[in-house]
């Protein structure tokens, strides 16, 4: 994967612009989502709580108020009297008597006074009047075992006039003498528990009253659809944790003080699964949005680069190919637009210079063709030099002979191709050009060679010793019929060293310096002196080279310095001269 | 670049889990557990109306919960079998005996303590029931449409033919009352006599009912003219106001009763115990006597209260109405094809 997003620029680019672009959206939103739903849901309970102590307070302030006109109504002698006689006087007086203590909380329940017997003898209300409730049984014989208690219980009785009661309160009345005379009935209905519950709660909340054994006694128009104080009794019913169920339908519960009843309240969540849905789901569509945006933009940027790149690099191929004609068209004005120029201005460079070296190499073709031309066949000159000099040997002319036959030499060796040759040829070319000469200027001078031991077999540069006899000869024994030319070669410390010197007339100082200084222009006819020096030193480095000095007797001594060479340099040379 | 990525991974797996815990905040809710010893199950084949009050009374006295399944008797009882290598019900409540004796070897025989107060007139041989309330068997017939003197007065008076396709009865197969029903009359007409069950088809002339509700329907729409039903039903009727009038036949009636068993390894057996004790109680007895047109079965309770006239009551043969029950539905159905 990695390998394969490293092996493109394009993937590169685009896998960046997704990581860039893309986590911190899905974190973004994610952390988002979270947080809001965190914050709802602690906002939702606080609100279920704040809720459920509204319910709550005012359920307690009823019963607590219940409480005290119960008890009121116990302490009345009037209501004692009333339950044991039966006196139409006293009978108003009572409902006076009830009626003012019950004024406050008629609304929300009615009150009941009841003989020992069971029989509603008084009501705030008509319907249950002279009804029965058994006192063996129910609410009544609950008082009974718990006299001056106020026994709260959820209805559940045959009677059918307690159809509609969901609740009843009872409290005995006892006389003087702690006998039970009647009972006190609180009752209330459905609408009581709306009434006396209204504004408590809002209207997406379902309250449920529960009773000691989790009996729903009063449950809103909501609460009943959902069956929530049926569902809840039979999880516990079940054994089973109500704390899943709570948190999914987000309930809570709360026993109501004393009275052994349990309130209820449950309220949806408001960030339902729809919701969070709904926001994934939007996440998601941006989460695509942005991944489209991605590739589109990261599709353009990496044409936008990688394209002059390709550009470049097929340019490049095609130089490499060999077309220096190649440029690059760009209107581009970046970057790249410069790299392409430069490319193009490189090209161009790349293009003259080729084709100078092409000029130059059809200049030095054309050199090597007018040389060869020059040339003659040598054999053909050597062959005739050797007719010459038979013809005079034949003829017996002893001069010509000589010439032509040291000629032949001269020639064979200053022509051959090999630019070295052993002391020995050299000393030969030389012994030959002193025949010449003599017989030409028909001179007495003396040549001498001393040579120390055999380095005779040594290699030289061709036609050293030649150019400098000749300046001996033509300019040091000038206008003389005799003089001495000698030739002396040693070898010492690995170097080679010729002299030559003559006892001629020798040379003017300015002219040895200028010699000596190497000053090429100011030599001046020098020229045989002066090449020698230069091929020396171009050949083997400035501390090899040619010297002149002034000899005592009169005269120039002229000094080569050759590195010695010996071994197969000469096999080297021989092979050139063969 | 390598280490940053690293850090921040480090922080989301840290914030992650603290953010999803946030949302699941303790509920206080956690607390209310029941504990088992004070649960009861009861399945019931009484209607709600019956053992409802009963039912809450219990629970207000001794503050354990009842869970009640309510059905038909058969059905419950099937459950029961269904259930029995890991009972969930602890007590059958309601059921005539003849349908409990046939299911006997799913409950546990229980005696209650003062036996001696209760009519024994039908009891279990292997104490495997007790008796709850006793249900006689009675005529209803439309005041409308039948004047007094006309009413069928006993079983012979109803197999004339002037009745025929005029009699409300529910199928025996489906309705418990509707099979003793058609054993009584057997019963009181002589136990052999199989003219008698031909005759008592012929009447009916093939409109037999599903439901035992539906008799008294019928006849106080006057789709019918006379009903067999239970006394407690006609007297429930008649008490809401409608025009019809309970006849108790002549040559007698039975009065078989319904009871209630403790199942075999209940998961709550002394809850179960003191259901049954309850049940048998003066204060439920009284209460069932007062307000449900049922009869008692305590002789410490007198019959008055809701009663009509004096009844004539036969000695019911349970034994043979539950032995003989197949055979008795086979002859049945090939009459009524």
């Amino acid at each position: 994967m990695r390998n394969y997003i490293r092996r493109s620029f394009k993937r590169e680019l685009m896998f960046s612009f997704i990581l860039v672009a893309i986590l911190p959206l899905l974190i973004c939103s994610f952390l988002m989502i979270q947080l809001f739903r965190t914050k709802i849901e602690l906002d939702h309970q606080a609100e279920i709580a704040m809720g459920i102590s509204r319910v709550e307070r005012s359920l307690s302030v009823f019963f607590d108020k219940v409480d005290v006109i119960s008890r009121e109504l116990n302490r009345s002698e009037l209501v004692v009297q009333t339950l044991y006689e039966k006196n139409e006087e006293n009978r108003n007086k009572t409902y006076q008597a009830l009626y003012a203590s019950t004024s406050e909380l008629r609304r929300v329940a009615q009150f009941e006074l009841y003989s020992i017997g069971g029989i509603c003898k008084y009501s705030t209300s008509t319907r249950t009047l002279n009804t029965k409730l058994p006192t063996y049984s129910g609410i009544l014989k609950a008082a009974a075992d718990q006299p001056d208690k106020l026994v709260i219980r959820g209805v559940n009785e045959y009677t059918s006039a307690s159809k509609d009661i969901l609740l009843r309160a009872a409290r005995t009345i006892m006389d003087n003498a702690g006998n039970c005379i009647g009972y006190i009935v609180v009752s209330m209905k459905s609408a009581d528990f709306e009434n006396l519950l209204e504004d408590t709660y809002s209207h997406q909340d379902s309250i449920v009253i529960l009773d000691r054994q989790w009996h729903t006694i009063f449950s809103t128009e909501p609460a009943k659809e959902k069956l929530i104080g049926h569902t809840l009794r039979e999880r516990l019913m079940k054994g089973e944790d109500l704390s899943d169920l709570s948190k999914e339908n987000n309930f809570h519960v709360s026993p109501l003080g004393s009275t052994g009843l349990f309130i209820v309240l449950q309220r949806d969540e408001v960030f339902t699964t729809d919701i969070s849905k709904t926001m994934y789901s939007v996440c998601a569509v941006m989460t695509l949005l942005s991944l489209l945006l991605c590739i589109v933009v990261s599709v353009k940027i990496s044409n936008n680069l990688v394209k002059p790149i390709h550009t470049i690099s097929e340019a490049m191929h095609e130089v490499e190919e060999g077309y220096l004609d190649t440029r690059i068209e760009t209107e581009r004005i970046d970057e790249f637009g410069g790299l392409a120029m430069k490319f193009n201005i490189m090209t161009g460079k790349l293009r003259s210079y080729m084709e100078r070296q092409i000029k130059q190499q059809q200049e030095l073709n054309d050199s090597n063709i007018a040389m060869m031309q020059a040339q003659l066949n040598p054999h053909f000159i050597y062959n005739t030099l050797d007719t010459i000099k038979w013809v005079a040997k034949a003829n017996n002319i002893q001069e010509i002979s000589t010439l032509v036959a040291s000629l032949a030499k001269i020639l064979r060796t200053s022509i051959s191709s090999g630019q070295l040759i052993t002391l020995k040829e050299e000393l030969t070319l030389a012994q030959c050009y002193v025949d010449i000469q003599r017989i030409r200027f028909g001179g007495e001078f003396k040549y001498t060679v001393e040579i120390e031991g055999d380095i005779e077999e040594c290699i030289v540069p061709k036609l050293i010793i030649q150019p400098l006899v000749e300046n001996a000869i033509i300019h040091g024994l000038a206008g003389r019929v005799d003089g001495n030319i000698n030739i002396n070669v040693t070898e010492e410390n690995e170097k080679l060293q010729i002299s030559i010197s003559d006892d001629g007339c020798g040379m003017s100082k300015e002219m040895m310096e200028s010699l000596n200084s190497r000053d090429i222009k100011r030599s001046g006819e020098n020229i045989g002196f002066a090449n020698v020096d230069s091929i020396i030193r171009l050949r083997y480095g400035d501390e090899y080279g040619v010297s002149v000095s002034a000899v005592e007797k009169g005269g120039t001594k002229v000094k080569v310095i050759l590195p010695f060479i010996m071994g197969e340099a000469a096999e080297y040379a021989k092979g050139i001269g063969g | 670049m390598k280490h940053l990525l690293k850090k921040v991974s480090i922080m989301l797996w840290f914030l992650i889990p603290l953010l999803a815990s946030c949302s699941s905040l303790p509920v206080t809710n956690n607390d209310y557990i029941l504990e088992e010893d004070k649960k009861l199950t009861v399945y019931t084949s009484h209607k709600e109306e019956v053992y409802s009050p009963i039912i809450k009374e219990f629970e207000e006295r001794t503050g354990i919960w009842v869970q009640v399944t309510c059905g038909g008797t058969s059905e419950i009882l099937e459950q029961i079998v269904a259930e029995s290598s890991n009972p969930i019900c602890d007590v059958m409540f309601g059921g005539g005996v003849e349908s409990l004796e046939a299911y006997s070897d799913y409950f546990t025989p229980y005696k209650y303590s003062q036996e001696e107060i209760l009519d024994m007139t039908y009891k279990s041989d292997s104490g495997k029931w007790i008796v709850f309330t006793k249900l006689p068997i009675v005529f209803v017939y439309n005041n409308k449409l039948v004047y007094e003197t006309a009413a069928p007065k006993g079983w012979e008076d109803l197999l004339q033919e002037r009745w025929k396709g005029k009699v409300a009865y529910a199928d025996p197969h489906k309705s418990g009352s509707g099979y003793t029903i058609l054993t009584t009359l057997m019963q009181v007409m002589g136990k052999d006599n199989w003219d008698t069950m031909e005759r008592f088809s012929n009447i009916l002339d093939g409109k037999i009912l599903g439901d035992s509700s539906e008799v008294i329907s019928e006849v106080a729409s006057g789709t019918k003219l006379v009903g067999i039903t239970l006394e407690e039903s006609a007297l429930k009727r008649i008490a809401s106001g409608m025009d019809i009038t309970m006849v108790y036949p002549i040559e007698g009636t039975s009065a078989v009763p319904d009871g209630s068993a403790l199942i075999l390894n209940g998961p709550h057996e002394n809850n179960a115990k003191l259901f049954l004790d309850f049940v048998v109680s003066k204060d439920v007895q009284r209460m069932i006597a007062d307000y449900c047109y049922r009869r008692p079965v305590r002789k410490d309770i007198s019959d008055s209260g809701t009663w009509g006239e004096k009844a004539k009551f036969i000695d019911y043969d349970i034994k043979w109405a539950s032995n003989n029950r197949s055979e008795i539905l086979k002859k049945w159905d090939m009459l009524n094809q």
